[in-house]
């Protein structure tokens, strides 16, 4: 199973927020889409960075009141760690797990074609796995 | 070979941190940000399950309550039921529930004590854990 078949149930939508736009702006999008993390970028295809609600979450800590005018650019990370849709599913669950990322956007050379998360990735492995269930179990009605 | 949330918590530790529902949010996103984690259980005693809350429960509440996030308090945030697993469960049961109710964190407990908390990044973890240990087995 590979990164694009993923995207392909999810589909390419990548919510984007710009590098200038508000936390509270970014908030405000995150709430309404239900989704953990946007893109930074300022034309919708280059990836200047990627912010989540974690980033969020930690500034509250930091700026506490002063938080809904902050910019994007303050919080977010700048080196992005992307991955390919022909990347494997478990190449990407082992990068996630090993440094902690709960998301990656997927580039198609230097195109941006989609973002996956944890979740995403979690609910294909289990699809894998209920069938690898269902073939043992047809396979050992066989044996007997 | 099949791995559970007993498991989990054996490689991970019982250890889970605290917040009361009387603290502010600041102060809990201070704790989430020390301990580097994205949920809390939310506790009076530190016995009993008064709730949860998450990372996501701050970012969304910030589109909601804008400045004065920060200074409200955990019990007006939080989610107060709370979904729980227990030792015997299978991560793959943990992996179907938690897709299935969009949740990243469970509460573990056992005998009606709270013993542990579990992430969808810690259940990914062990469930590669098991199936590179069915491999070298195979």
């Amino acid at each position: 199973m590979k990164v694009s078949d993923i995207l392909k149930t999810k589909g390419s939508a990548v919510i984007t927020v710009r590098r200038d736009e508000t936390v509270l702006d970014l908030s405000e999008k995150l709430r309404q889409e239900r989704i953990g993390a946007a893109i930074v970028s300022m034309d919708g295809h280059t990836i200047d960075g990627i912010v989540s609600e974690r980033d969020v979450a930690y500034a509250v800590a930091a700026h506490a009141s002063r938080l809904p005018t902050v910019l994007v650019e303050t919080i977010m990370t700048k080196v992005v760690v992307v991955c390919a849709p022909d990347d494997t599913v478990n190449e990407v669950m082992s990068v996630m797990t090993k440094q902690r990322f709960r998301h990656l956007p997927v580039q198609d050379g230097q195109k941006l074609v989609g973002i996956i998360s944890i979740g995403d990735v979690m609910k294909h492995r289990l699809s894998e796995v209920q069938l690898e269930a269902d073939v043992l179990r047809d396979y050992a009605r066989v044996q007997r | 070979m099949v791995m559970t949330v007993a498991n989990v918590l054996k490689i991970k530790g019982r250890i889970y941190t605290t917040v009361k529902p009387t603290e502010t949010l600041r102060e809990f996103a201070q704790h989430l940000k020390d301990d580097r984690i994205g949920a809390m259980v939310v506790t009076h005693d530190g016995d009993t399950l008064d709730g949860i809350i998450s990372e996501r429960d701050l970012a969304y509440g910030l589109a909601k309550y804008g400045e004065k996030l920060a200074d409200m308090k955990v019990s007006e945030l939080m989610t107060k039921v709370v979904l729980v697993c227990s030792p015997e469960d299978s991560i793959e049961e943990v992996m179907d529930f938690m897709t299935q109710r969009r949740i990243r964190h469970l509460p573990v407990k056992e005998d009606g004590e709270l013993i542990g908390i579990i992430s969808m990044s810690d259940v990914v973890k062990a469930h590669l854990t098991g199936r590179l240990m069915s491999a070298r087995l195979a």
